[in-house]
């Protein structure tokens, strides 16, 4: 089973200070997710805008993925700073199906084979419809041209997308294209979580929903994710990282040696780059 | 124009290395002050939220720049409150890391006299306070940002001083006397006046109306906080106080709505839109109560935003998932009013660790 990764470094504002550089638990994070994932599942590809893509190729990063990596663009049109994950859905686009959507942030420990031989759509995890978080719809400042499909169900719970499973190139082209077409009909907001939350992880489930296509989700419910051994996902512990040197060296230390244990090759290339030199095991 | 942090760039001829080194033995120096509250104060694991305020400067120079929030600290129970008493921020601490060029926080503490309390990011929540008060002549040196931040938001007098004021936003000093109207802060060891739409009172006596009776009648008193053997009564003149601290022997007597926050060893009253009980003897009875800590005999607690059997915030809790508090127990306003059901909520920090600090992370 193919899978892919990207990155679009607008959102972070790449370029304020020189060009973009990921940090080193972000590298040693995604390395692993590389390594473990072609090992259980299959070949990998990387989406990277022009500011990443030099990254990874200034460091000879573009050969871990065995597919080799692609330089993708998001529309102008889609504000960078609200939907800051489109990248992601702009990589799918170009993604030939079946293959599997991976965050840089998320790994993954096992085969997925088995679970999702008989399914359309799978996502690691469903989200509650929490008023907060998934406001109504209607609450979103669209364009009066604008307007929902009438076959969608608002009510149906919202699917998270660190990891997604898609079959087929049909259902994949209607779920990014109603998701482009929310991103680029909204009006000016500062709101930087509703409407991304929404044009990602609530657009999919109904779309899936409106094809007469069901969700499969490894975890139903949150209390399951605690449970489970096939994830590793950072989620907001990267802020952690971000302001906690202690637990950043630690868990990039783990990351190394977890590499040179299990996947010696990409142990080889991590310890070469001067981001992880410090960790080296 | 040069700022006070210029030393912190990489000057034309440093090396990377050589400024990495320099920046490594650097010793952890004054960027920033943190402030605490009773909201954010968890009993349970003896730790706050601590809301952060940073030197812009300072903060502009990190690769990722620091929050305001998501900050804990532990700190026993005796200790938080001889801190809570001070009324001002306490000066942050901050320990540099500099990789390839590249400046992080290595490792940050708090200060407060003889004592060091370290900060540690875990992305908890922190509910900012209502007004700032940094300690000294020194903190509106060190924020810049925040000076100028005040002076927009100050028509009236900024600074020491008595008279009349209307509509100040910060007043800061030893002596304050006079009338105060739209007074949105004041801090100092004496105030002495007559005060409407206060929002932040603070001081170790506070004389509002009258002579040591601590008596307040404005009507849109939103924040009191006094922490003074002197401060006895709060008449229930007003309909809008949301918060009140008094000391050992707060009472309150009288009807409130909208009555948030209340200490001390004897409370009585009717309250409606209470929502904040903290000490070792409240009694009466409350409907919409968002905030209970404490040991209580209090009968009803309805439709509340938070529980907390120790600790509990967060905007994410509302309606069915209100969560109320009965003495140790929690219950869901959901369970509550279905009498019935399992409670599934956790502690806000456990929560946080779910679903928004990752997982599977023993998995590496």
């Amino acid at each position: 089973m193919n899978g892919f990764y990207s990155i679009w470094t607008k959102p972070a504002g790449a370029g304020k200070d020189g060009g973009f550089a990921l940090q080193d638990y972000e590298l040693a994070c995604l390395m692993l997710s590389v390594a473990s994932y072609e090992n259980y599942n299959g070949r990998t590809k990387l989406y990277a805008d022009k500011a990443s893509g030099a990254f990874f190729m200034d460091r000879g990063l573009d050969r871990i993925f065995s597919r080799g990596m692609e330089i993708f663009s998001v529309p102008d049109d889609i504000d960078p700073k609200v939907f800051w994950a489109a990248g992601k859905l702009c990589a799918l686009k170009l993604e030939d199906m079946p293959s599997v959507m991976i965050d840089t942030d998320l790994i993954i420990w096992n085969s997925l084979g088995r679970h999702l031989r008989d399914k359309s759509i799978a996502v690691i995890h469903r989200e509650e419809l929490n008023p907060a978080i998934y406001p109504d719809p209607g609450s979103f400042p669209m364009n009066e041209s604008y307007r929902y499909p009438g076959d969608w169900d608002f009510k149906i719970r919202p699917a998270n997308t660190a990891m997604l499973y898609i079959r087929d190139n049909d259902f994949r082209d209607y779920y990014v294209r109603e998701s482009l077409r929310f991103m680029q009909n909204i009006r000016h907001t500062d709101d930087n979580l509703c409407p991304m939350v929404f044009a990602e992880q609530r657009i999919l489930p109904m779309c899936a929903a409106a094809r007469g296509l069901s969700v499969h989700s490894f975890c139903p419910d949150m209390e399951g994710l605690r449970e489970q051994n096939t994830f590793t996902h950072l989620w907001g512990h990267k802020n952690v990282f971000k302001y906690n040197m202690d637990e950043r060296r630690g868990f990039v230390r783990r990351c190394m040696e977890r590499m040179k244990r299990e996947f010696p090759d990409m142990y080889e290339t991590a310890a070469s780059l001067e981001e992880l030199k410090d960790a080296v095991v | 124009m040069a700022g006070r942090f210029t030393w912190l760039d990489r000057p034309e001829g440093e090396s990377v290395r050589t400024y990495d080194n320099r920046i490594n033995e650097l010793a952890a120096f004054h960027s920033g002050y943190a402030f605490l509250s009773y909201e954010n104060y968890c009993p349970e694991f003896n730790a706050f939220a601590v809301y952060t305020v940073w030197n812009h400067e300072f903060n502009s120079k990190l690769v990722n720049p620091l929050p305001e929030g998501g900050f804990m600290m532990h700190c026993d129970a005796e200790r938080a409150g001889e801190m809570l008493k001070c009324g001002h921020g306490f000066p942050v601490f901050v320990k540099l890391y500099a990789k390839q060029g590249r400046l992080y926080v290595e490792s940050m503490a708090l200060a407060d006299k003889d004592a060091v309390f370290d900060l540690y990011f875990n992305g908890c929540d922190v509910k900012a306070p209502e007004g700032l008060v940094f300690m000294g002549n020194e903190a509106p040196e060190l924020m810049p940002v925040m000076k100028a931040a005040a002076k927009e938001n100050v028509p009236g007098p900024v600074g020491g001083g008595r008279g009349s004021f209307s509509r100040s936003s910060y007043l800061h000093g030893s002596y304050r006397k006079g009338s105060f109207v739209s007074m949105h802060y004041a801090a100092g060891s004496y105030i002495h006046g007559s005060y409407q739409h206060s929002s932040y009172v603070r001081g170790s006596y506070i004389n509002a109306g009258g002579s040591y009776k601590g008596g307040l009648s404005g009507s849109y008193l939103s924040w009191f906080f006094g922490g003074s053997s002197y401060l006895k009564l709060l008449f229930g003149a007003g309909s809008y106080r949301n918060y009140f601290y008094g000391g050992s022997y707060s009472e309150f007597a009288g009807s409130f709505k909208g009555f948030t926050f209340g200490t001390g060893s004897y409370t009585a009253s009717s309250y409606t839109g209470g929502s904040l009980g903290l000490g070792s003897y409240i009694r009466g009875s409350y409907t919409r109560g968002s905030y209970i800590n404490g040991s209580f005999t209090g009968r009803y607690f309805l439709t509340g935003s938070f529980y907390n059997g120790s600790y509990h915030r967060g905007s994410f809790i509302y309606g069915g998932f209100a969560d109320v508090c009965v003495g140790s127990e929690r219950k869901t306003a959901d369970t509550v009013n279905n009498a019935g059901g399992e409670d599934k909520q956790e502690g806000f920090v456990i929560r946080r660790l779910i679903e928004e600090l990752g997982y599977g992370l023993d998995l590496i």
